[in-house]
């Protein structure tokens, strides 16, 4: 009998008088029960595999959640120094990976990203403290390059960037139209990067390739990103820079010769081709009070530009010409096209029915794509990226690029080797903020938890709005739809203290704060807390 | 105090009523119901205040009043017969969680058949639970007994049963002294227990207990029950003083001189010192000995009041078939390591209510000789 | 339900003497932190007289008091009482009986307390079966499951008792039937018996992970596909309102999905599944939930 706990309650006497306890049964360690235990494991949510940059969406929306808006804001920035950029324009593949699509569909990451992006643009960076004397050349101011300084600066590096243009930014500055990214929203996250420290910016650089031999020989490492600088012109097609235009070069002049814009009001324009580029400029001079038409050999169903571009032009008024190239341009007063009917493309050729029709039109913009200035080789100093590298991609993609090839030039620098946090996936994030790399899937979801409720609908500007100028096109959603839409993540493999864990342990033997701890004196290996976590942290494991 | 005529029932509850408890659960049965009809009586005008649980059965009964004991307040409660029976289970409960509960039984037979009249198996097959028991003589006696069973069953921690035989006491009028509230306030202060339901300093009570510490608990009733009876005599002493009526474990008439000695518990005590009245006459030397507390059983005092030459004949109005009657048992029980033992005869009479007369028990001291002091004796 | 908003405060001790994944010891948890301190447990035998642990020891921080079988309610009634003679009337006097201390042998009682209009709460922790014992039937053991004394599974004769109905039929201050795989459900089930005045009765729904023959890790999964299959219907009834179900999912799932989880089920044929889906769609369609 342990009559000692009884003192001062009941007297010793009594103890053997009384059928009455008044001890815990805290002396039973009923941990020794037990064949299995449950681990807390945090893994890696589906749109977080998705995300080109890794960003940990789960963790930063759990932070916004819980009113830590500035501590989401950095999750966010651990792995991606853009994202109130890319709150607008990156396609968010993190949505098509969601497990919640096949439920009641994908959580409006992106709509949520923009607002804790634009909440941190007025958030400096902590200053970035030099850990080595290694210096690291980035060709191109873009977005691969200013993520590639980015992380490396992060990490101790000191970076130069070259640019040619006397701006930084690249394409987000002249070639996102600002209706879709408002200018001073990319130009504070590039300030923001700059201002991190480590940085020096060498404006008006153009970086040949000899040019870059001499940097490659007086920097540890160079990173190359000097994006697609050459325009894809069809064969049959000249630029003038007057009345025929590359879609790149119309946008530069558009953005710093205001007279330009002027003298264009009115016109009749036709833009060829079908990518975003295509719509960017078709959609910039609508605004310019012109009439615009957009022909492109394949069907609109087809063109690689982003949906919701297609689906916005057309509401302003685009004309789209399908199926069509132009097989003759005759300037006179005006430039009369004759535009040939596709019937099939084989092998990137473009076989014609023979129908045609002739359309006469002011001017004429080029946007087929672009082309590599000049072959760089890779080899142990020169890392390339970005566009130059893979190809005209999303920003998303260019910021992952950077990223990436700025760990493999840490690795390279401090002589470890490069990996991936998994190969497969090409894996990678600035933070180990996971205990296991397994992605964990829709049927790990407990589905108890979640009422199906459709994903936030984002409202625009009316296309009647829009057209009248630049503003943006999509409109900020109130705080209570963010936080609502926030609230639909399963928060997959990410624990987010929702403590469902907590309540169902029938042994009082979970304490959520911080993530997880079990009390293993009295855990019974039930299993519960693992079979009723919403999101699938909690695993049995075998215990002895 | 007061003087009055009552019958029995209504002697007992006011007794009851002078003991103040809170809980009254109960359940009607034939003969007890006019105890609880008084006493429904009584906390309805408030004479009594007290909450009266019309309660669903026995069962019933002696579960509510554990509960309410439990949570700590004065709990009485009444019953009969089958109505004991049905408590049986429960009545071990309070017993083991150290419940000061006293109980009424109007002693009455069990069935099959049925039979309302009085006899003792339904209290003496309940000897064994660790309730105190009192079998009573006299309404005056019942009415006393209720203080005292409160006052010692709240020292000692344990509950009491009080006896009284159906109709023949309950449903008598007897002319009874009624003690003032003041002198039963003094006899009986308010129960303050140590241990009970309290939210404030939260404990269990009954949990599952393994063997060692059983064993010590229930060691416990029987040391308590041992040492009972100072405190029985400090209740009587306590009683005499406030009152100026003398109790003990025991009773005796005309015993000193005793050759024949009648054994008798409960209200045939009556009967029989009219028949001893009669033999006396007759000159024959017959006395008795009034069986006042059957737990804890007296043995001393019953050794002491039977020891030398006499022939005892002992009255059960109950018997363990198969062996003796119960207050025999007990007897035999005492003597077992004494020197000198007295002759025992083994009477069992009056079950079911048979009635029996003062020539009854006349002819039983004239025929003695011619009796098997080896068997139960049954009546002709 | 937002756990985060649920008290911290725990009244139940570690090292209790659940089985692994008790719904019993889950649902006592629970129902402690709506009920507070200011609470009085009166138990009659049931698996809980071991899960509450042995002398010197308790599992719970509040008074307990162990009871025979059969008494539970009585026991109550008296515990109540005497509260409110002792001028402390608001003590929540509550009974923690399984489903053989309340379908079965303790039902008298609980008529009886019910039809006094006795001040208590009276939960059922139904697993369906004498669990304590080894698994033996009980009047609440629903029609095929098997138990130790149905072999062959519970003959489709028997039905389960209605005990919702027959408290309900006392006219009681509020009488419901949950489970803690709802926990909203629950915890709003606790807070309403808790405020009400008069007997109230709450029939819990607890799994049982040996008896059931499910692993621990189901036992919640099991109670919620019960109601999800709509063989157990959450229910209250407030007073002198009428009867309302408190959850109707969108569809009712198969009962053979409830089935297929549990041992106790698995030498059921298609035909015995088929009358009991039969059964439990003539039941739903008369509380017009089909």
């Amino acid at each position: 009998m342990e009559s000692v706990e009884y003192n001062n309650v009941i007297s010793e006497e009594d103890i053997k008088k009384f059928p009455i306890s008044i001890t815990t049964t805290e002396v039973n360690l009923t941990g020794s029960w037990r064949f299995s235990k449950p681990n807390f494991e945090e893994k890696i949510s589906p749109c977080s595999v998705g995300c080109p940059a890794n960003t940990n969406i789960p963790k930063y929306i759990f932070h916004l959640l819980k009113n830590d808006i500035k501590t989401a804001a950095n999750i966010l920035r651990d792995e991606n120094p853009f994202p109130a950029v890319c709150g607008r324009v990156c396609p968010h593949f993190c949505q098509e990976k969601c497990n919640r699509k096949e439920y009641d569909g994908s959580v409006e990451i992106r709509e949520i990203e923009k607002f804790v992006g634009d909440y941190a643009l007025d958030i400096p960076y902590e200053k970035a403290q030099l850990k080595t004397n290694k210096r690291v050349a980035v060709i191109g101011g873009g977005p691969a390059g200013l993520s590639c300084a980015y992380f490396l600066a992060k990490n101790g590096y000191r970076v130069t960037i070259y640019e040619k243009e006397n701006f930084l930014g690249g394409l987000l500055i002249y070639g996102i139209p600002s209706y879709r990214l408002p200018r001073e929203i990319a130009q504070k996250e590039i300030n923001n990067i700059i201002e991190m420290g480590n940085i020096e910016v060498k404006l008006n650089e153009t970086v040949t390739f000899d040019r870059l031999q001499e940097l490659k020989n007086s920097y540890d490492a160079v990173f190359f990103a000097g994006g697609l600088s050459k325009d894809r012109i069809p064969d049959n097609i000249e630029l003038d820079n007057e009345n025929v235009f590359s879609g790149y070069e119309l946008l530069k002049k558009l953005n710093t010769n205001q007279s330009f814009a002027q003298k264009l009001k009115g016109e009749k324009i036709a833009v060829i081709g079908g990518g975003n580029v295509a719509f960017d400029v078709a959609r910039t001079i609508l605004r310019l009070g012109n009439e615009v038409e957009i022909i492109y050999r394949r069907t609109l169903q087809e063109a690689p530009s982003f949906e919701e571009e297609k689906a916005e032009g057309l509401e302003e008024g685009l004309k789209i010409t399908e199926k069509s190239v132009v097989i003759k341009i005759v300037k006179a007063k005006k430039l009369n096209l004759t535009l040939g009917k596709v019937d099939k493309i084989v092998n990137k050729e473009v076989q014609l029915t023979g129908e045609t029709e002739n359309i006469e039109v002011d001017r004429l913009v080029i946007a087929t794509g672009q082309a590599k200035e000049f072959e760089i080789e890779k080899d142990d100093k020169i890392f390339l990226g970005g566009d130059y590298e893979h190809g005209a991609k999303t920003v998303i993609e260019a910021i992952a690029s950077g990223k990436t090839n700025a760990y493999k030039i840490i690795a390279h620098l401090e002589n470890k080797p490069f990996y991936f946090m998994n190969e497969q996936d090409n894996f990678l994030r600035s933070k180990r903020d996971f205990d296991s790399y397994k992605v964990v899937d829709f049927k790990k979801i407990n589905l108890f938890y979640f009422d199906k409720q459709p994903p936030l609908k984002t409202d625009k500007l009316p296309a009647k709005e829009r057209i009248k100028g630049f503003k943006e096109v999509a409109l900020k959603p109130a705080l209570d739809k963010i936080l609502n839409e926030a609230k639909r993540c399963f928060s997959c493999g990410v624990c987010n203290e929702c403590k469902t864990c907590w309540f169902f342990c029938p042994d009082v033997c979970i304490n959520v704060k911080d993530g997880v701890d079990f009390d293993y004196t009295y855990c019974k290996g039930c299993g519960l807390c693992s079979a009723e976590c919403p999101r699938g942290v909690i695993d049995m494991v075998e215990d002895k | 105090m007061q003087k009055d005529m009552l019958l029995g029932s209504e002697a007992i509850a006011e007794g009851v009523k002078l003991a103040r408890p809170k809980i009254i659960p109960a359940y009607p049965i034939t003969p007890q119901t006019h105890i609880i009809e008084v006493l429904s009586e009584m906390t309805a005008n408030g004479e009594l205040d007290a909450t009266f649980i019309r309660v669903e059965s026995e069962l019933s009964a002696a579960a509510a009043a554990m509960g309410a004991s439990q949570a700590g307040v004065r709990t009485f409660t009444a019953t009969s017969s089958h109505g004991l029976a049905l408590m049986h289970e429960v009545l071990h409960w309070i017993v083991g969680a150290r419940l000061p509960v006293v109980l009424v039984n109007a002693n009455r037979a069990i069935g099959s058949p049925w039979n309302i009249w009085t006899d003792q198996t339904d209290s003496m097959t309940q000897r064994d639970l660790g309730w105190l028991q009192v079998y009573c003589e006299t309404a005056q006696e019942a009415l006393d007994t209720i203080l005292q069973a409160f006052y010692i069953a709240e020292k000692i921690q344990l509950p009491f049963m009080v006896m009284i035989d159906g109709f023949i006491l309950s449903h008598t009028l007897e002319e009874v002294l009624i003690p003032s509230q003041d002198e039963a306030d003094e006899f009986l202060p308010p129960y303050k227990p140590e241990y009970f339901l309290d939210t404030n300093n939260p404990m269990s009570f009954g949990a599952a207990a393994k063997g060692d510490i059983f064993y010590l608990l229930r060691k416990s009733i029987e040391e308590t029950m041992e040492g009972s009876f100072d405190y029985i005599d400090e209740a009587h002493k306590r009683f005499e003083k406030i009152f100026k009526r003398r109790y003990g474990l025991i009773d005796t008439y005309l015993l000193d001189d005793a050759e024949i000695v009648f054994v008798v518990a409960g209200a045939l005590v009556g009967t029989t010192k009219v028949a001893i009245d009669t033999l006396r006459k007759n000159n024959v030397k017959a006395g008795l000995l009034k069986i006042r507390y059957f737990r804890p059983f007296p043995k001393k005092e019953i050794v002491e009041a039977l020891k030398g030459d006499k022939k005892v004949v002992v009255f059960n109005k109950a018997v363990s078939f198969g062996s003796s009657g119960q207050i025999t048992q007990e007897i035999k029980e005492a003597f077992y390591y004494e020197d000198k033992k007295p002759v025992l005869y083994d009477y069992v009479l009056s079950l079911g209510g048979k009635e029996v007369f003062v020539e009854n028990i006349v002819d039983l001291a004239n025929n003695l000789d011619n009796l098997d002091k080896f068997k139960i004796l049954w009546r002709e | 339900m937002d756990f985060r908003e649920i008290a911290n405060v725990e009244y139940l001790n570690q090292g209790d003497f659940a089985c692994p994944g008790c719904a019993a010891g889950l649902s006592m948890r629970h129902a402690l932190k709506v009920l507070g301190d200011e609470t009085v447990i009166v138990m009659p035998a049931s698996c809980w007289s071991i899960i509450a642990g042995g002398l010197p020891t308790t599992a719970l921080q509040v008074p307990l008091m162990h009871v025979p079988f059969a008494t539970a309610a009585a026991v109550a009634s008296g515990v109540k009482n005497a509260f409110r003679e002792k001028g402390e009337p608001k003590k929540n006097v509550v009974c923690w009986a399984g489903d053989g201390g309340t379908f079965d042998i303790g039902l008298q009682a609980i008529s009886g307390a019910a039809e006094r209009r006795e001040d208590i709460i009276y939960v059922c922790y139904d697993n369906e079966a004498y669990m304590n014992t080894g698994i033996q039937r009980s009047s609440a053991t629903p029609p095929g499951a098997w138990t130790t004394t149905t072999p062959t599974g519970n003959p489709l004769i028997f039905e389960k008792k209605d005990m919702f109905n027959i408290i309900a039929s006392h006219n009681p201050a509020y009488v419901a039937t949950t489970t803690i795989a709802f926990p909203d459900d629950f915890y709003a089930k606790f807070e309403k018996a808790k405020n009400a005045k008069g007997f109230r009765f709450i029939h819990l729904l607890s799994s049982c992970p040996p008896g059931w023959r499910i692993d621990s890790k189901d036992s919640v999964s099991a109670m919620r596909l019960a109601v999800e299959t709509g063989i157990f219907v959450m229910m209250e009834k407030e007073g002198e309102q009428e009867i309302k179900v408190t959850y109707k999912p969108e569809k009712f799932k198969p009962v053979r999905e409830y089935f297929k989880l549990q041992g106790r089920y698995k030498h059921l044929d298609e035909e015995t599944i088929n009358v009991i889906q039969e059964r439990i769609n003539k039941r739903l369609k008369k509380l017009n939930l089909l």
